[in-house]
């Protein structure tokens, strides 16, 4: 049995928060998509791998995801960023319904840095960079 | 120049721990213990040792200054686990007995077990089995604890960024039903 997408369970997770839905519409994906459909401007998060530690004995994914809060000023992307700590406050022991049907267990999604305010030269838009932790499951749900 | 040394080389494994009653019989190493009436205990995490406890207390004379005997008065054997696949039944077997378990069909449908674990423990008989755990090729080879209770003091913690998990303590006993030697407990490894 294939291995449950970790990127894909917590983006999915979070693309089902209302508080983010509400400030960044559908636009929370693993690659920005300013050049291909989003408005330079417009808020997003964009959700990367970023390294974690390998679990050697029990069967979960432990993952350090880089989440860029893109925002028009740097007072938006800290707004992004904020929501996405606030939505981080009630990640636990989650159930995402993944694209191909199948349901992930995500045990949590914290922090592990606070926000870093910086500048995307290749969209011109700031941005705030949060560390965040994930654990999810390699097995899905029946 | 080939050959299979690397093999005695103990790297990398990681053992599944099976349970039964006392007085089970004991599955020969190249069988599945899940259908020799064994319970898979659940997934582990971190290392796993097993110790064989017992201090030699020397003796000695006038005539040398080294020692002339050596005796062991007490000896033991322990094997230790972290347990992270807390349900319910795992829990109870290692407080003390599954058969504390007590099902409520509910609604809710629940299970319970208590938090005590009673003055004389349960006792079990163990296996610590790796498929590639022989020192002789890729074969299984198993720790055979026949009588044994769960000691320590577990202390599952609950934690933003952690994992909850039961620090198990395995203490041998002797089964005297075994044959002569045997009675602590065995290692069989496969061998061709």
């Amino acid at each position: 049995m294939a291995i449950v997408m970790s990127l894909e369970a917590v983006i999915q997770h979070l693309r089902g928060q209302q508080i983010l839905t509400d400030l960044v519409d559908d636009r929370i994906a693993a690659k920005h998509r300013y050049s291909d459909g989003w408005d330079r401007g417009q808020t997003s998060i964009v959700v990367r791998l970023d390294l974690g530690t390998p679990e050697l004995y029990v069967e979960d994914q432990r993952n350090n995801l880089e989440a860029r809060c893109y925002g028009s000023s740097m007072y938006e992307a800290v707004r992004m960023a904020n929501g996405l700590i606030e939505v981080t406050r009630a990640s636990y022991r989650q159930t995402v319904d993944l694209a191909d049907g199948s349901r992930a267990l995500l045990y949590w999604l914290h922090p592990v840095s606070q926000p870093v305010a910086n500048w995307d030269p290749d969209v011109e838009m700031d941005f705030a960079s949060i560390i965040l932790e994930s654990l999810v499951a390699e097995t899905a749900l029946a | 120049m080939a050959g299979n040394e690397p093999f005695d080389q103990l790297a990398g494994i990681p053992l599944d721990v099976y349970v039964a009653a006392v007085g089970t019989a004991i599955p020969a190493v190249d069988v599945d213990p899940t259908g020799a009436g064994f319970t898979l205990l659940g997934p582990t995490d971190g290392e796993q040792s097993l110790q064989h406890a017992g201090e030699l207390t020397y003796f000695r004379d006038n005539d040398y200054l080294g020692a002339r005997k050596a005796v062991r008065s007490e000896e033991d054997v322990i094997y230790t686990f972290t347990l992270v696949g807390l349900s319910i039944e795992n829990y109870a077997r290692v407080l003390d007995d599954v058969a504390n378990v007590v099902s409520d069909a509910g609604p809710p449908q629940t299970k319970k077990v208590r938090l005590g674990r009673g003055a004389i423990p349960n006792e079990y008989a163990l296996l610590a089995k790796g498929e590639l755990l022989s020192p002789y090729g890729a074969f299984p080879a198993q720790y055979v604890i026949p009588r044994c209770v769960f000691d320590g003091e577990p202390e599952p913690t609950f934690a933003k960024d952690g994992r909850a998990a039961l620090e198990t303590e395995v203490h041998a006993l002797i089964d005297d039903a075994q044959a002569a030697g045997d009675e602590l407990g065995w290692l069989i490894a496969q061998e061709t």
